[in-house]
């Protein structure tokens, strides 16, 4: 029952997901409209489990008091910060729909905002420093890739093209030639792969998402 | 000398980077920007369902957040200027629940900008999980998938989106994405099905994997990364950040290249020297 | 003991210059007028003081980072669980109930279990958290990992193999010539697709073959290096242009 049952269930839905695609009557195209649309609202209330689990990782930190525990003692204070504001809604509270201007906003443009634009902006110093450390010619394939990055990189910014008109010509075949065909021939193995995932899903012999044992 | 330059603490480098982003901004010289064919594609697209008796509408979904704002959000400045400039109707949504904020704001700010009212020139219906299953699901029902707009009007009531039933009832679909949820999705869940005119504009780094669906017609055009939107600045002549961001991204770009041949070279020198030593 | 305190004594003194040279600089800005004092211009004082914090991670790991980073994390944490709250469990799940009614039975029976049948099998997850019936959770995921792998395949099949592979067999030669972009195209697919077919070895005539998708293969990533150099300093611009656009205003 207890793995009979998922199991079970996945067949089904995963028979229901490919047939109703191929049957083009009205009664499909509902019941297909009908579970996803469900399926959309089971989604959203999975993911607060997420939201529980970070917030219990950092609680038991504190509870422990283990090293870094106070920066936790932060986790919660932002989330409650946001949060408080959020249900608060300027006097609507949490039944009614959003209300447009708020601290909310000030909280999403001043604090959210700039905290994930910096986080990935990071990322361009990172790449400048690993690209002079290592990225080397070592082989005639790491000459290749060395090659076709330069071009590209100098084709794209409009400099090249005051240098020389070529520059981002080249750039533009490399992309559109070489490149779409690599691209195509990995959209193929991507494709055979998910089949062959959804079939031994379907078939319930890919049971890694069910979890352990329990 | 050679093993000093290539130790060299990466704060150095950190350093030089930041620098070739900032000195830019405060020299400032001419660059030409010419559009690619794909930036024009879509230009010229929206031009022509402009042309329509009935002005003709766009559904732009917003699946970025604040990570690739600085890339995705001068494109979508200047797509929706061009929109309601040539009063074509916009409708928005979202596939990322982080990005909700930012694309209302969007398009709230352009829309104040061209005196567009909300309701009838343009909509934002905000959020729904579940990505391939939403683009689905809207694709066959739109007012099923979204019940409501942002400020809790109802869809079927609202004059812009009361008679749109499927997604073919709209001229145009254009999805802004940074990665998963986006572009790709829409074309797998929902284009290649209903096969409508459908554009792309990514970020630079998911740019390259696009350009087979181009080639294919699943995508009718695309804008990648900031490149792009300056591109599309220059098409409608209204310069902004994207721009303005052309200066230090070249120079940027020309340092990294001399770090890589740099690098190179003394590798290739110390390689050499270390041949000759053992030989010695 | 001695080296916690120690530590804990660094940490205070980075935090308090930290904060010291920020309301200097911004008492500065304030003063001569470059920055306004309002909500907007404490917002940007903030946003500046967070952007710091963060590349302060560029010289090395430390207590204002980490006070950054943390902070950030339960402000996105919470703004998540309120997106989701007002875009989808609002309208859909509670405010949903005031369509149904009316004479229709039939409609109101399948609009309830609309409603009913998802949130049920959305709940039912959070038995995870309770040992003695976690096994009731997979109820959920098997359903929601079941249709998806199965309404993935006829869309990938369309998408990626039938729609793809007609514009890959494209005319090779046409009257005016031999078609070189097609030859291309034609060669690195077909190339490429046998390096990544492991079934057999790659030895002698498949070996080339191979090794020239290898060559496709570096030219792709090579490519998308190029690409990815170009998205990441586009992000940099962007905090720069804040930085010394919006905060301390050096660039017009």
């Amino acid at each position: 029952m207890k793995k009979n049952l998922p199991l079970t269930i996945a067949f089904i839905m995963g028979w229901l997901g490919i047939l109703l695609d191929y049957i083009p009557h009205k009664a499909s195209e509902v019941l297909m409209t009908s579970i996803t649309k469900g399926l959309m609202v089971t989604i959203a209330i999975v993911a607060f489990l997420g939201l529980y689990s970070l917030l219990n990782m950092h609680w038991i930190k504190i509870k422990r008091k283990n090293a870094g525990w106070g920066y936790s003692l932060l986790v919660f204070a932002g989330f409650f910060f946001m949060l408080i504001f959020g249900l608060y809604n300027q006097g609507d509270y949490f039944w009614k729909a959003q209300v447009e201007q708020g601290m909310v906003e000030w909280i999403y443009t001043y604090i959210f905002t700039p905290c994930q634009e910096t986080m990935f902006s990071i990322l361009a110093f990172f790449i400048a420093s690993a690209a002079y450390r290592t990225f080397r010619a070592k082989s005639m394939e790491a000459g290749i890739l060395l090659v076709a990055a330069v071009l590209v990189m100098f084709g794209v910014v409009p400099i090249s093209g005051k240098i020389w008109s070529g520059f981002p010509e080249i750039a533009q075949w490399l992309l559109e030639y070489p490149n779409m065909a690599v691209k195509r021939a990995i959209f193929f193995g991507i494709a055979l792969g998910v089949v062959s995932m959804s079939l031994r899903i379907i078939f319930g012999i890919e049971r890694s998402y069910m979890g352990g044992e329990g | 000398m050679i093993q000093k330059l290539f130790n060299i603490d990466r704060r150095i480098i950190f350093a030089f980077m930041f620098l070739s982003v900032l000195l830019p901004f405060l020299v400032k010289f001419d660059l030409p920007i010419e559009a690619d064919k794909n930036v024009r594609t879509v230009y010229n697209k929206i031009e022509e369902i402009s042309k329509k008796d009935s002005g003709g509408i766009i559904l732009m979904s917003f699946d970025y957040d604040n990570s690739t704002k600085a890339e995705l959000e001068p494109a979508a400045r200047a797509i929706l200027s061009h929109a309601f400039l040539k009063n074509v109707k916009v409708i928005g949504m979202s596939n990322w629940p982080n990005g909700v904020t930012m694309a209302k704001t969007i398009m709230e700010d352009i829309a104040k900008e061209y005196d567009k009212k909300n309701g009838v020139d343009w909509a934002y219906l905000g959020y729904k999980s579940g990505a391939g299953l939403l683009m689905l699901n809207l694709s066959m029902d739109f007012h099923g998938a979204f019940p409501t707009d942002t400020r809790g009007e109802k869809i079927d009531q609202i004059p812009l989106t009361k008679n749109i039933r499927t997604i073919k009832d709209i001229d145009y679909v254009m999805s802004l994405s940074a990665g998963s949820g986006g572009i790709e999705e829409w074309i797998i869940y929902s284009q290649s099905k209903y096969n409508y005119a459908f554009a792309g504009v990514c970020t630079a780094v998911s740019a390259p994997d696009y350009f087979p669906f181009l080639q294919s017609g699943q995508m009718h055009g695309l804008i990648g990364g900031l490149a792009g939107a300056a591109q599309y600045e220059t098409l409608i002549n209204k310069p902004g950040t994207a721009i303005d961001g052309m200066r230090p991204q070249s120079v940027a770009h020309l340092v990294l290249i001399f770090f890589i041949v740099f690098g190179n070279v003394c590798y290739f020198v110390n390689k050499n020297f270390d041949k000759k030593k053992e030989r010695a | 003991m001695d080296a916690n305190q120690s530590n804990l004594k660094k940490d205070s003194i980075v935090i308090v210059l930290f904060f010291l040279v920020l309301i200097i600089i911004n008492g500065i800005l304030v003063g001569t007028g470059k920055l306004k004092f309002g909500v907007e211009g404490f917002g940007i004082m903030v946003a500046a003081a967070l952007t710091i914090a963060l590349y302060s991670f560029l010289y090395k790991d430390n207590p204002i980072f980490k006070m950054a980073e943390h902070f950030y994390v339960g402000v996105a944490t919470a703004y998540l669980f309120i997106v989701t709250w007002y875009s989808v469990i609002l309208p859909d799940v509670i405010l949903a109930w005031k369509d149904v009614g009316g004479t229709d039975v039939w409609g109101t029976i399948s609009k309830s279990l609309a409603i009913i049948i998802p949130t049920i099998l959305g709940l039912l997850v959070y038995t995870r958290l309770i040992p003695r019936i976690s096994w009731v959770s997979r109820i959920t995921f098997a359903a929601m990992i079941g249709f998806g792998a199965g309404f993935a395949i006829p869309n990938y099949i369309t998408s990626h193999i039938l729609k793809q592979a007609k514009p890959s067999m494209m005319a090779l030669w046409s009257a005016a010539g031999p078609e070189w972009g097609a030859i291309v195209i034609f060669v690195g697919v077909i190339t490429t697709l046998v390096y990544f077919f492991f079934s057999v070895e790659h030895k002698g005539s498949i070996g080339f073959i191979a090794k020239v998708g290898v060559w496709f293969l570096m030219v792709s990533f090579g490519a998308s290096f190029g690409y990815t150099v170009m998205a990441r300093v586009s992000l940099l611009i962007g905090r720069v242009s804040f930085l010394f656009g919006d905060w301390i205003p050096l660039i017009n």
